[in-house]
């Protein structure tokens, strides 16, 4: 990964971006100048408390919502000078989402939730290796109540991970789960980082989980107040808390 | 690959079968009545307009006082047109019926044989074939005429009689008492001659007269006839004719109404299917979010959740069709054999029913589905995932009155299903108006009858040819008559209006106080509504047979349902007709009179006549009531259950809470259902009104097609039994949601992690 570092160019760049919610006196600004780089293949954790504005970022990296200023690059596209319609075709094309509730489909089956996000992509991944490498090969024809959370998880990560983005941005993706389940989902994503080098985000609140970044940001008040190369990388497996 | 969303519908579809077979028993019910009822209205119209050309029906036709001359004729057709005598007479039948017998056509209003055939020999009668089912006559039976035992060899059609009108200002035909028979060539010079009636019929020789040239024309052949010589009794155009036209106004205005009742109801399901659509992406944020986050397109999930209403749509369309073709018609044909006298016909393919029944329920419902999607998907993803679906967050909860605590919740429950509520109002009224125009037909005609029994002044009106003394006066009580026409806007067209003129002390007008020195008259009440005329006013009269002019001073108004009737002074009527003082034609009378001479009698009115009119009203209608009935319980009970479930779905987590909380059922049903408990009494009681004006309307329009005037009359008790009807309904689904809301699972909340 250092090797990496030193020979690319930043496959994710923010620029003094600024966000603000509110107008006149009720003004908050969110993001307030905050720039950093990630190169291909990286997992960053993005840490800090509730209202420090970590969520924000992670949307408007998506294109979710728009910035007040600054710019965001990824894979050398400006998105933050993207309409709305090519933002849309640029999500489609590069990113996948996990979320802390995994907005699994309620009559669709595992594979069939997967499979929705298959179908926007030209080239998906193979779904029945997806599914053993997710761990959900003999959950597959279930539906989402039948599932347990971690489960569900996993399958919300693989309908992300199903079109190989090559960005995958995760809030809180371990949130609503006990320590056992997220560490195996965290243990999950260390695995399809090394299996499909896709660039990673994860915001949460869960301290212990930078040890397993390559990069750590944390934010208090909308800006960068620690952005650095995690030189002690931990497993997954590993991260206590 | 094909979309993985697709793989939702069929369990959509099997979780929500309830929801999804009522909107498609619905809309196929719709459909099928819709297909078929414009499936046989083609092809009645298609059989009527050809066998008005391969029968040769007339353009018009007229009787004289006696045969008129040749010379006459020969002027008249130098007109372009042919003349062709088609004299009649009526037979007096056991009930009160009459036969109005015709020698066999040959060259005008030639008749169609629809069972047995022709009279041959002299003892031979074909008859109408709607009259033979009203009256009970059958095909080798016979019947008795000019006291001669004749067989039945037939029924007929005649295209002059679609609609068997006696008289053409009588009120509505009437199968059950009059008919038309045929008798082979001769047959008639057997009757005495002064019963043979001088009708004579006229067929333009240019068959492609625009209408107003045909009135043109018709107006020079009157003028010809009278010029040289003819004396008219009556002089009638095919347009004017109600034998021949009723029919046409009936369908006129039968079928774009059910167009509109078709419109309605596949607009209702549209906004329901929009309500339904609108609730799931409610309940299904988050999902969205997640998709539109993936890259899912709006248009893509747009045509996802369109592609259900779009299919069940189809569907009911398919099977509607079906049904409309295969089972409906014979129901329709029953309404119009019932009512017409028409040749058979045959169901063809009806192009324009097909696209209604099709493209015009898919296109609206794609149109309603597509705007309401449109805007409900206009949202960002994020606020999807955040579930944050209005677009201003800035509106403040509405402040409620200081009410307890379950009415406040309830009232909360109402707002938020409003649109729900609204459509349901929407869809109540729509039902309850159905179901009153189902109900109210019997009644309205009962009362009307009634009235007319009641109000009528005497036992018997005699209309004569001219002064005749009758044998036993008695208390009759002489007065002058006069049929004149005046023009009614609505319609477009005249109508007739009787004149009578009464002596100033008149026994039987004691009412009405008439004065020989005042100009004017008094006109029935049902003649000023239909007219829309007021004390005052000035309305202009025309004598058909002579083009005079008249204008009438409105005096009052006078209590009288009988007729469409001005009352004046005999002095003044006898003056305006330019009679003498002492001209009468009349007699009111409460005892028969006897003439000397029958001949002289033109007519005879018992107030007995109209329940003939009543019973005639109450057999054209008589399948309208269960279908009305029929339609409504399907409307209150599809609305009702589609969208008052989605009130339980939008609140079973909520209701789970509650059980949370230690609710208990009961107190939970009160909250919930007792809310949609009270729009729907509440929706049901505030549409009696509008139901009220909505059937005012109604017979305004069918008003237009009537002679007279049918006063509405609605019984206070049918708002009553609407009442019962549309909570009968409710509660049969308030039943469905008690063991639905019984059903709704503690674990629902403590297992929602939001």
């Amino acid at each position: 990964m250092e090797k990496k570092n030193e020979i690319n160019t930043a496959f994710f760049s923010v620029k003094n971006i600024e966000k603000s919610y509110g107008t006149g006196s009720a003004k908050v600004k969110v993001l307030d100048g905050v720039s950093t780089e990630l190169y291909e293949g990286e997992i960053c954790v993005i840490l800090g408390p509730s209202g420090s504005g970590k969520s924000t970022f992670l949307n408007v990296a998506g294109g979710l919502e728009s910035i007040d200023g600054g710019s965001i690059t990824i894979d050398g596209q400006d998105i933050s000078k993207m309409d709305p319609k090519s933002l849309g075709r640029y999500r489609r094309d590069k990113l996948g989402f996990v979320f802390q509730f995994y907005n699994l489909i309620p009559n669709l089956t595992v594979k069939e939730n997967i499979e929705v996000c298959a179908y926007l992509s030209k080239n998906p991944l193979e779904i029945d290796e997806l599914l053993h490498t997710l761990g959900l090969w003999e959950h597959k024809d279930k539906f989402p109540n039948q599932l347990s959370g971690g489960q569900q998880q996993r399958c919300a990560i693989g309908r992300a991970l199903v079109k190989n983005p090559a960005l995958l941005l995760c809030d809180e993706l371990t949130g609503a789960l006990d320590y056992k389940t997220a560490k195996e989902i965290l243990a999950l994503i260390e695995k399809i980082n090394q299996t499909y080098h896709n660039t990673i985000i994860i915001v949460t609140h869960n301290e212990p989980i930078k040890n397993m970044a390559h990069r750590v940001l944390k934010l208090h008040d909308g800006r960068i107040v620690k952005d650095y190369v995690n030189e002690t990388q931990l497993s997954a497996k590993d991260l206590e808390w | 690959m094909k979309n993985p969303l697709r793989k939702r519908f069929k369990r959509d579809l099997k979780s929500n079968k309830g929801r999804y077979f009522a909107i498609l028993l619905m809309m196929t019910v719709t459909i099928a009545i819709m297909s078929g009822f414009l499936a046989v209205a083609d092809g009645a119209q298609k059989v009527l307009n050809e066998n008005r050309a391969d029968c040769k029906l007339e353009d018009g036709s007229f009787t004289a006082v006696k045969k008129i001359s040749t010379a006459a004729q020969a002027e008249t057709e130098k007109l372009g047109v042919s003349v062709y005598e088609n004299d009649y007479v009526n037979e007096k039948l056991p009930d009160e019926a009459t036969l109005r017998i015709y020698q066999d056509r040959e060259q005008i209003n030639l008749v169609t044989v629809i069972d047995g055939k022709s009279p041959v020999n002299k003892n031979e009668i074909a008859v109408d074939r709607l009259f033979a089912e009203s009256y009970g006559l059958e095909v080798g039976e016979s019947l008795t005429i000019n006291e001669v035992p004749m067989i039945i060899t037939g029924l007929i059609s005649v295209p002059d009689y679609s609609a068997l009108f006696k008289n053409n200002s009588d009120l509505m035909m009437d199968s059950f008492h009059f008919g038309v028979g045929i008798v082979s060539a001769g047959v008639l010079q057997s009757f005495p001659a002064n019963e043979i009636v001088m009708d004579y019929s006229y067929y333009f020789d240019n068959r492609d007269l625009t209408e107003k040239e045909k009135r043109n024309l018709s107006t020079d052949i009157k003028d010809k006839l009278v010029d040289n010589g003819a004396i008219l009794t009556s002089f009638v155009t095919a347009e004017n004719n109600q034998s021949i036209s009723f029919i046409d106004d009936d369908m006129g205005s039968d079928v774009p109404m059910m167009k509109v009742f078709l419109s309605l109801i596949i607009l209702i399901m549209a906004f329901v299917f929009s309500i339904v659509i609108t609730s799931t992406i409610e309940t299904e944020a988050p999902i969205i979010g997640t998709l539109l986050a993936s890259g899912y397109t709006k248009y893509e999930l747009i045509r996802h959740y369109i592609t259900m209403p779009i299919a069940v749509t189809l569907v009911s369309a398919m099977i509607g069709n079906i049904i409309g073709y295969t089972m409906m018609p014979d129901f329709f044909k029953g309404m119009y054999y019932g009512s017409y006298s028409l040749p058979p016909m045959d169901i063809e393919l009806n192009m324009e029913a097909l696209l209604l029944t099709t493209v015009l329920p898919i296109a609206m419902m794609i149109g309603i589905n597509f705007v309401a999607l449109y805007r409900k998907l206009s949202i960002s993803p994020l606020n999807f995932l955040r579930k944050e679906l209005k677009k201003s967050k800035n509106r403040r909860a509405v402040k409620l009155p200081n009410v307890s605590f379950f009415n406040r919740f309830r009232l909360r429950v109402i707002i938020q299903n409003k649109k729900s509520y609204i459509t349901l109002f929407v869809g109540i009224f729509l039902a309850s108006f159905i179901l009153m125009f189902g109900l109210v037909i019997t009644p309205m005609i009962s009362h009307y009858v009634d009235s007319i029994k009641q109000s009528a002044v005497s036992d018997y009106q005699y209309i004569l040819k001219g002064p005749v003394e009758p044998e036993n006066p008695g208390n009759a009580e002489k007065m002058t008559f006069s049929a004149l026409e005046t023009y009614y806007s609505p319609a477009g067209k005249n109508i007739e209006v009787s004149f009578f003129g009464l002596r100033e002390d008149s026994d039987y007008f004691d009412d009405l106080p008439i004065s020989d020195d005042e100009k004017g008259g008094y006109l029935s009440d049902g003649l000023a509504k239909k007219l829309g005329a007021k004390p005052g006013d000035t309305l202009d009269f025309v004598n058909p047979y002579t083009d005079k002019e008249y204008s009438i001073k409105v005096i009052g108004i006078t209590d009288y349902p009988g007729a469409l009737t001005v009352f004046m002074s005999q002095k003044q009527l006898n003056e305006l007709l330019d009679r003498d003082s002492s001209y009468f034609n009349g007699y009111f009378s409460d005892q028969e009179l006897t003439f000397t001479d029958k001949n002289s009698l033109a007519t005879v009115i018992t107030p007995e006549d109209m329940s003939k009119f009543g019973d005639q009203m109450l057999s054209s209608f008589k399948q309208m009531a269960p279908l009305c009935l029929f339609a409504a319980i399907v409307i209150y009970l599809v609305l009702m259950v589609v969208l008052t479930k989605l009130v339980i779905d939008k609140n079973a987590l909520s209701i789970s809470f509650l059980k949370v909380f230690g609710y208990e059922t009961s107190e939970i049903r009160k909250i919930y259902l007792k809310a949609t408990t009270l729009v729907v009494l509440g929706s049901l009681l505030l549409c009696l009104p509008l139901v009220n004006l909505g059937i005012q309307g109604c017979f305004l329009i069918v008003q237009m097609k009537l002679s007279g005037y049918l006063p509405v009359y609605i019984p206070m008790y049918l708002y009553a039994e609407i009442v019962a009807i549309g909570m009968a309904s409710y509660f049969v689904i308030n039943f469905i949601h008690m063991r639905r809301i019984n059903k709704i699972q503690l674990s629902a909340a403590l297992k929602n992690r939001e």
